[in-house]
């Protein structure tokens, strides 16, 4: 048996990639998340043009900011590199694949709203898109290494 | 364990940071900007009626403005906005309903900030201008903000045609009034002085001179406008 020997080195540096990205992704939704709660309307700028997605009703599931829903999924992302980084458990990796699949299609829905649907661009959503891809591929790829 | 809890310290501290961060910029990003001071060659384009005024002096209530309510009123509520803006239409319907509730306290002005990346937001302002000329620059305001999803994904035009005719203007005084040079002079020199007060999104509101975070309900703008009496 090889692999348990590749096992033990291999996977740290896609696992600080993850976390990483993970990263990223919290900072975005949190923004998102935060603007929301904090008051102020989405105005249009001069620069960046109009957050006409942040108007929309798509931008909320309920009451609850979509944003949230991505807070919460890259606070768990975190965790469970933290997870494996601390005790080496394969498990902490090997199931990640189960959220990082749905929140990419769940992204993909997402873009597919803003492009056909709603008409306008959010950076910030896409930058959202771009994380939750980059970790669903890491997953899959950490899930064969582990 | 030292290990350990420099993980688990350490990822508590990176969200920490990174929310703090993040509701920080979150809280500003939207926030109005203060009057910056006047700067004396800013905009070559700025009207010449207005190149000396100052700040307070722009935000001044003038006899050529579109305005609702009580022109003696105590609060004075100056809004640049763009007809094109989705978050300007939420205002414009706000502000609707509050000139009606507080139409004794309040005087509210519109002034034009047109922003460059929306195809149609000078045609309509030029059109609400024009039908100004023959008093009815609220009813076409009201109508444009109102149907602003419907044109504005489409031939705006005719359908602005569409709402002149609807309020009964004369058309070839509106064609007329359309051409003129002054309708245009009259948006710059708003989206100018607007640039000297350091509007940079829209709707940007001014009470009583000074640049407030746009309220994000009717109730909270109806507070604010009422805090200022």
């Amino acid at each position: 048996m090889t692999r348990p020997v590749k096992r033990s080195s291999s996977p740290f540096a896609w696992v600080v990639a993850f976390i990483v990205i993970a990263l990223i992704g919290f900072a975005d939704a949190m923004y998102l998340a935060a603007s929301h709660y904090i008051g102020a309307l989405p105005t249009c700028t001069i620069v960046a043009g109009c957050d006409e997605v942040a108007l929309s009703e798509y931008s909320t599931i309920g009451p609850i900011p979509v944003a949230v829903f991505g807070v919460l999924f890259y606070t768990v992302m975190l965790i469970a590199s933290v997870v494996w980084l601390d005790v080496r458990n394969s498990v902490a990796l090997r199931y990640l694949p189960f959220l990082t699949v749905p929140a990419f299609l769940f992204s993909m829905w997402l873009v597919y709203l803003m492009i056909f649907v709603i008409e306008a661009i959010c950076v910030y959503c896409f930058v959202s898109a771009g994380t939750t891809t980059l970790l669903m591929l890491l997953s899959l790829h950490l899930r064969r290494q582990v | 364990m030292n290990k350990r809890f420099a993980l688990w310290g350490g990822l508590v501290l990176a969200l920490a940071i990174v929310a703090f961060v993040m509701v920080r910029l979150a809280d500003e990003d939207p926030a109005q900007p203060m009057p910056e001071p006047v700067a004396v060659n800013s905009n070559s384009n700025a009207g010449a009626d207005v190149s000396g005024n100052s700040n307070a002096d722009i935000l001044a209530p003038r006899p050529e403005d579109w305005t609702k309510g009580n022109p003696d009123a105590s609060v004075v509520v100056v809004k640049y906005s763009d007809f094109q803006c989705p978050a300007c239409r939420f205002y414009a319907s706000m502000d609707d309903r509050l000139s009606e509730e507080l139409a004794d306290d309040v005087l509210f002005i519109y002034r034009h900030f047109p922003l460059r990346n929306f195809q149609f937001s000078r045609l309509a302002s030029r059109y609400t201008e024009a039908a100004g000329r023959q008093d009815a620059f609220w009813g076409m305001h009201d109508l444009i903000f109102i149907n602003q999803q419907r044109w504005s994904r489409s031939e705006a035009e005719p359908i602005f045609r569409h709402f002149a005719e609807s309020l009964e203007l004369d058309m070839e005084q509106l064609d007329r009034d359309l051409e003129d040079p002054a309708i245009e002079e009259r948006i710059d020199a708003h989206y100018s002085e607007g640039q000297r007060l350091g509007v940079r999104a829209v709707p940007t509101i001014f009470i009583n001179g000074e640049a407030i975070r746009s309220p994000n309900s009717l109730d909270a703008y109806r507070d604010l406008i009422l805090s200022y009496k």
